[in-house]
């Protein structure tokens, strides 16, 4: 779609390193910069070329700043750049214990959908789920001598986060229908 | 800094000198044109000296409609023929406007059209025609005011308008032949109004509540970037229904039956209701005289507490949205440092002690919140048109919907979340479900529910020509792209035989290319002026703007991106298009400016190619430093 060199990579956009744990200030800093340059605002009486140019450019570098700035997406991405995707239609594998965990979490929510306090007390465990699962991602991908099983392992975390941000969503819901 | 030019007496207008922009911010009840002079952004008012123009517009059987002032005072004795609050129906389907029409005294025309009339005096009339009347009346106050021109135009709508409702604003300008360089969300504009004038930085909230409106955007702003975060709302909750609830409270007691239908005695209560409620702004009770039909009167009394508990459902209905915004950026109420209060309505004091207690934030209240909007729109036309440099500011903004498209079972697959920052662009891709299956049909809905039936139908179209293979094979790519103005197009793409049909999603029921046209034809407001005179005009006026825009890059960088040859070229189509532009001829003056768009494409790609480039090698730099 576009002859640029930043397609390639996400991580070269913003000038930073290519790792997992990254220093979020500076992506929206970058951000901000880059979109200061590129957004269409700045095009609004330039020719007809470089305003559809500054379009893609401006769509591209939300597209990066939204990947990289959310922990799942950017495992996610991530592993796409080690040829490893996410199809997560057919792929239902899941790691055994993690089920449970799974099948545990969904009758909590069940048990709590009446209660403020229930329902938090469930967010907080999610959120720490969550954060164990991000740190664990973290130290195989920024493993610069990372082996494939481990990267399988990966995946299957990313997959864990995208089945935990469901659950967050939902005990939202819950929370709002309290209301 | 340039030196000013001033233009030969008699030349055309010279390019650089500086160019007329306004904001205009069409509201619900009242709108209102501002523009930036001496660095400054100033609220144009009419002749009387009157800042608001009353949204409605009187259409009379003989002499052209009346708008603003003279068509409030006779909308109590002529409710039929005169349209108010029309941006609750703009953009709207016959069904959506069927379930506000108790609240609405109007008879429409025919059901199943796709942009439901109001019959008047005048004949049918859309609201899109309606809401062109009120552009057309500010658009001369502010040549009259300017003397000039207008170059460009920005026109807020609420945050929470959907695809077609911001597609018909557009078609509304395109009406009153105005040239809208953007449409800003009406939260983005009044922070810009705000945080420009006292440099905030921060986490903000703004709550506007308008007539017939309400929005919610959280905003992060830093630097003179003005982020949104998240925006909630509600296209069709206003200060209207609370002036309905406190009419309804009238009316209980007087229970002539009779009475309850006829429109010129509603339309009535809702003012007395209206002006009750401004009164308890300030007082804590209030007469309410209320003129029967039949001349006698009646006088109610009305006090705040009371008022407080008719309207408490509208004010706590905002609250939803607004924990909504804060979920969907991420954030509790102890992370917004502040809330700014936009539009007439939060002048109620309930509005205040109720967004203050759930926020338990300072109220930003200091900027007239009827103004505020039409403040930042114009701040924001003053950059765009390039009077001002686009370095001290910057708006991210949001769409407020997901889009997405259906797929088998009636259900909505979601391609761009709401909440995305524009302009995005995204691609899914989708396959064929039966054996041999060689066309496709692509139906764009916006909404966030699961049920295609319970989101909004925003267009449909076909691609054709897939090769036949078997169910599953095929590879259908359906791309997304939303513009900064919130409007969508989207295309699809067969992978195999790289057949592409490319929409820009006119809503279903909105108006067509065609229907807007001849409208302009039809329209009363040019019913003296030369349609053709217009046109050629147009295209002078955007053929002097291609110029421009390409010889100032040549200046710039004709020397580092272009050979001798492809720069000759690029001079050769610039002096074309220079002597056409002389011509009568608008359609060879198009197809000029399209030829010189098209010749510029490899020079504008380098120059952002280079542009990128460097800003990339300026990071590499500092890492390396660090």
């Amino acid at each position: 779609m576009m002859h640029t060199p930043l397609e390639n990579d996400f991580f070269d956009l913003f000038g930073i390193g290519r790792t997992y744990s990254l220093d979020r200030r500076l992506l929206r800093d970058r951000f901000r910069e880059l979109q200061k340059k590129f957004h269409p605002d700045n095009f609004a009486s330039a020719s007809d070329q470089e305003r559809r140019l500054s379009a893609q450019y401006a769509a591209l570098i939300n597209e990066a700043y939204t990947t990289l700035n959310d922990p799942m997406q950017r495992g996610k991405y991530m592993l796409s750049l080690h040829g490893i995707n996410l199809d997560e239609e057919h792929d239902t594998r899941m790691d055994p214990e993690f089920l449970m965990q799974q099948i545990e979490l969904r009758e909590e929510l069940d048990d709590a959908q009446s209660s403020i306090d229930a329902l938090a007390r469930l967010s907080a465990r999610i959120s720490d789920e969550f954060s164990k699962r991000e740190a664990s991602i973290g130290e195989i991908l920024d493993n610069t001598s990372e082996q494939e099983s481990q990267l399988e392992t990966a995946r299957h975390l990313v997959r864990e986060l995208q089945f935990l941000i469901r659950m967050r969503s939902e005990i939202e819901d819950a929370e709002e229908a309290l209301f | 800094m340039a030196l000013l030019q001033i233009s030969e007496p008699g030349k055309s207008t010279n390019p650089h000198e500086r160019r007329l922009a306004v904001g205009i911010d069409l509201g619900t009840t009242n709108s209102l044109i501002a523009t930036v002079r001496s660095g400054e952004a100033i609220v144009l008012p009419d002749e009387e000296g009157r800042y608001l123009l009353p949204s409605v517009v009187r259409f009379r059987a003989e002499g052209s409609p009346q708008i603003g002032y003279p068509a409030l005072d006779a909308s109590i004795n002529d409710p039929m023929n005169t349209i108010a609050s029309s941006k609750r129906m703009i953009g709207r389907k016959t069904a959506d406007i069927k379930s506000l029409r108790d609240k609405l005294p109007y008879n429409f025309d025919d059901e199943s059209a796709n942009v439901p009339r109001i019959i008047t005096a005048d004949g049918p009339r859309s609201a899109i025609e309606v809401s062109a009347e009120i552009l057309t009346a500010l658009k001369k106050r502010a040549e009259t005011s300017l003397r000039g021109n207008l170059g460009g135009v920005v026109i807020t709508v609420p945050a929470y308008f959907d695809d077609a409702q911001r597609q018909a604003t557009k078609d509304a300008a395109k009406l009153a032949g105005l040239n809208v360089m953007r449409l800003l969300n009406e939260p983005t504009a009044a922070a810009v109004a705000y945080g420009l004038d006292q440099g905030s930085e921060g986490i903000y909230a703004i709550y506007d509540l308008g007539g017939g409106t309400f929005d919610v955007s959280i905003l992060h702003l830093n630097k003179g970037v003005f982020e949104v975060l998240a925006t909630a709302g509600d296209s069709a909750l206003g200060g209207d229904d609370m002036d309905r609830l406190i009419a309804e409270w009238l009316l209980d007691d007087v229970d002539d039956e009779e009475l309850s239908s006829n429109s010129q005695f509603l339309r009535q209560a809702m003012v007395s209701a209206r002006t009750a409620k401004e009164a308890l702004t300030e007082n804590t009770s209030t007469i309410v005289s209320l003129k029967l039909p039949d001349g006698s009167s009646r006088e109610i009394v009305l006090d705040r507490t009371t008022m407080d508990e008719i309207i408490a459902p509208v004010i706590d209905k905002t609250l939803i949205p607004c924990r909504r915004s804060l979920r969907d950026a991420g954030l509790d109420k102890d992370d917004i440092d502040g809330i700014v209060m936009v539009g007439g309505s939060t002048r109620v004091l309930s509005v205040k002690e109720k967004v203050e207690k759930f926020f338990e934030k300072k109220l930003y209240t200091d900027v007239d919140p009827d103004q505020v909007v039409a403040v930042g729109a114009a701040i924001q036309a003053d950059i765009l048109i390039g009077n001002r440099s686009a370095d001290e500011m910057l708006l991210l903004d949001v769409i407020p919907l997901s889009l997405g498209i259906e797929i088998m079972g009636s259900m909505v697959e979601k391609i761009i979340p709401r909440n995305a920052t524009i302009p995005v662009t995204r691609a899914q891709e989708f396959t064929t479900y039966k054996d041999g299956q060689t066309a496709m049909s692509i139906h764009v809905v916006q909404g966030e529910r699961e049920l295609v039936s319970d989101c909004r139908s925003l267009a449909r179209f076909e691609l054709r020509g897939i090769p036949p293979m078997a169910a599953g094979s095929a590879r259908i790519t359906v791309s997304f792209k939303v513009d900064a103005d919130g409007l969508l197009s989207v295309s699809a793409r067969e992978a195999t035989t790289g057949i592409e049909t490319q929409v820009d999603v006119k809503p279903s029921y909105g108006l067509t290319d065609e229907e807007v046209e001849q409208m302009l034809r039809d329209s009363i407001t040019f019913a003296n002026d030369d349609i053709k005179a217009r046109l050629l005009a147009e295209q002078r006026v955007e053929a002097e703007r291609v110029i421009l825009a390409i010889q100032s890059a040549l200046d710039v960088d004709g020397d580092k991106f272009l050979n001798d040859d492809e720069r000759s070229e690029l001079v050769k189509g610039i002096n074309k298009l220079k002597e056409l532009t002389d011509s009568d001829n608008a359609e060879s003056i198009k197809q000029a400016a399209n030829d010189l768009n098209q010749l510029s494409e490899v020079f504008a790609s380098r120059r952002m190619d280079a542009s990128i480039r460097s800003v990339m090698a300026g990071h590499n730099i500092n890492e390396f430093s660090e």
